[in-house]
């Protein structure tokens, strides 16, 4: 393989691996918060890919729109999904609300995957390139590309301002940290889960859009995705939303690295292997710090 | 008064097992004769869930465990009785070889898989799962790919049937006897409370492992008689989410850790699926995503109740 191929490769690398990142901050936002496994993650990222495809074959400046709108909606029904669905059980037993959300969320993959297979067939979602290409010396970048790289960078930016300076943000990471103490100064734990949760489920559909203007979507990726992003977010080890983008990055590049010398198809049966080898050495990786997870 | 009341359930239970039991045993005896295709093909299909619901059981009930790859261990058994089947060994042999392969890798997989707490064993397992199917997709030159595996018509087909109401009613009769030996009452004290059995001197990691060979066996077994019944494999049905949803929800439907529990449930949804199944084949993920969806919403009422 020349150096330009091998480029051009890393490339795309970094881009699989920032719509793997920006999913695995979603998930960890929802775990730290709520110690909830949501397995319906990459769900809603197909279902906001299949929108946005619509979208922008049907209105003039369709691919405009759909990104304002669609991670909007998105999180629309992600509230709606936590209020409706996980609420309750969390409200009953915050304390035993793993194994019901891990069958509620797993229950609502499926629900979802159905729904995208039914209204849009089981053709595959892609977004043609509209944008002129950037040549850089002999590697050539499609504006499309360029741009998201942009908007991960300023998203990633944006989410960590969020947590770190507004009210809201501390008070997601006081919840994190600490539930009861958080809970005795007043912040809610119910509604700050919420709102986690619909920021998550946003995120979610910004790395559909991004993921449908580079790649192909099909109704079956989802639970594959939320797959890797948990085993991401498990093996990165720690309850912050910034440690998961590094690990994110890695696997996107591993994944395309592989998949350009051996061929797609072992791509992801070696990034999961990778993971799952990564967990078999750090059990515990997710729940060795303390606060909401502490040790019993 | 409450204990009186307790009672009187629990009689109401036994009562309802016995005769569930006896259903169940008048169907499996039906079987050998049973000519029709379809019905034959229906009773197949209520035996191979018994079978799963109830070694999931083990796991699932007894142990407490969220396991979302139960099936990885009856893909596995399918796809080593079809491999051997397919360079023209004997079904017994193959049988055999469809439950020590099974065995092996659940006892290879039992090392790190106790190591992760509970939920993030329940993660892995669909991990693993997945990874099945996908690696079975890969070797196309040894499982046919996504294509599928065709095993060859068969002199011994008569057999498949008996052998699957057999090892049905081993299970049935183990499941049971388990539940009231040793080893049952170690895994509900593990399910209860960890410390406190290893308190007790219980050897939490042994105990474990043991109900998870014991749990993967029949799966795999079961996988092999499946693959020589159906006589064709493909990965996203010998490891698709069917045979590892459907065991779950079976468990967790009615009351997990009993026998007559994930036995009526296994017997009732495979009715209720082949009834849907047959009128909106579209929607058959949809039925098991609403009832994970309902088990959980329920499952902190039950824990709060009971």
């Amino acid at each position: 393989m020349d150096l330009v191929s091998f480029l051009q490769l890393l490339l795309s690398g970094i881009l699989l691996g920032g719509v793997y990142a920006l999913l695995a901050a979603g998930l960890a936002l929802c775990f730290g918060v709520l110690g909830l496994l949501n397995l319906a993650h990459g769900s809603f990222l197909v279902l906001a890919a299949y929108a946005y495809q619509t979208l922008q074959a049907a209105v003039p400046y369709g691919s405009a729109l759909g990104f304002l709108l669609i991670p909007c909606l998105c999180g629309l029904v992600g509230f709606v999904t936590f209020t409706a669905l996980l609420g309750g059980p969390y409200r009953r037993s915050p304390e035993d609300f793993l194994t019901p959300a891990l069958l509620i969320t797993l229950g609502l993959a499926l629900v979802l995957e159905e729904l995208v297979a039914i209204l849009w067939g089981h053709s595959m979602a892609g977004v043609e390139d509209r944008f002129f290409p950037i040549q850089l010396g002999q590697l050539s970048l499609s504006g499309n590309r360029a741009l998201i790289l942009i908007m991960m960078v300023v998203l990633s930016a944006a989410l960590h301002a969020w947590l770190k300076h507004t009210d809201s943000g501390r008070c997601l990471r006081a919840l994190a940290q600490d539930q009861l103490a958080a809970t005795v100064v007043g912040i809610s734990p119910v509604g700050t889960s919420a709102l986690a949760f619909t920021i998550a489920t946003g995120l979610s559909a910004m790395a559909g859009l991004f993921y449908v203007t580079l790649f192909t979507v099909t109704p079956h990726l989802g639970l594959p995705l939320t797959l890797k992003a948990l085993f991401l977010i498990v093996v990165s080890g720690r309850r912050s939303v910034v440690a998961p983008l590094s690990g994110g990055l890695l696997l996107g590049v591993l994944e395309t690295l592989i998949a350009g010398l051996m061929g797609a198809s072992w791509a992801s049966i070696i990034a999961l292997t990778t993971l799952l080898t990564c967990l078999c050495y750090r059990p515990d990786g997710l729940f060795t710090e303390g606060g909401l997870h502490k040790a019993h | 008064m409450t204990s009186f009341l307790s009672v009187a359930h629990s009689r109401a239970l036994r009562r309802l097992s016995l005769f569930a039991v006896g259903a169940s045993a008048i169907l499996v005896l039906s079987i050998p004769h049973l000519t029709n295709g379809y019905a034959r093909l229906l009773a197949f299909t209520m035996l191979v869930n018994i079978t799963l619901a109830l070694s999931y059981d083990v796991m699932g009930g007894l142990l407490g465990y969220l396991h979302l790859g139960h099936g990885l261990f009856f893909g596995i058994g399918g796809y080593a009785a079809a491999l051997a089947l397919g360079r023209g060994f004997h079904i017994s042999f193959s049988l055999l070889l469809a439950a020590v392969v099974g065995v092996s890798v659940a006892y290879a997989s039992s090392w790190p898989l106790f190591r992760f707490r509970a939920e993030v064993f329940a993660l892995v397992t669909l991990g693993l799962l997945y990874l099945a199917e996908r690696l079975s997709t890969s070797l196309a030159t040894w499982t046919g790919g996504a294509a599928g595996l065709s095993l060859p018509p068969d002199p011994a087909s008569p057999w498949t049937q008996p052998s699957a109401w057999v090892l049905t009613l081993v299970v049935v009769l183990g499941h049971y006897v388990i539940r009231r030996s040793r080893l049952g009452m170690e895994l509900i004290m593990i399910r209860e409370s960890e410390e406190m059995a290893e308190s007790v001197g219980i050897n939490i990691n042994r105990v474990k492992r043991r109900a998870f060979l014991l749990s993967a066996a029949p799966a795999a077994l079961m996988g092999g008689i499946y693959a020589r019944e159906i006589s064709f494999l493909v990965p996203s049905d010998a490891f698709g989410l069917d045979h590892s949803l459907g065991p779950v929800i079976m468990c967790l439907l009615l009351r997990p850790g009993t026998t007559w529990g994930p036995l009526v449930a296994a017997v009732g949804l495979t009715a209720i699926q082949d009834i849907l199944w047959t009128t909106m084949p579209r929607l058959h993920l949809s039925l098991y995503g609403a009832l994970l969806i309902g088990l959980g919403m329920m499952h902190t009422c039950r824990r709060s109740g009971g």
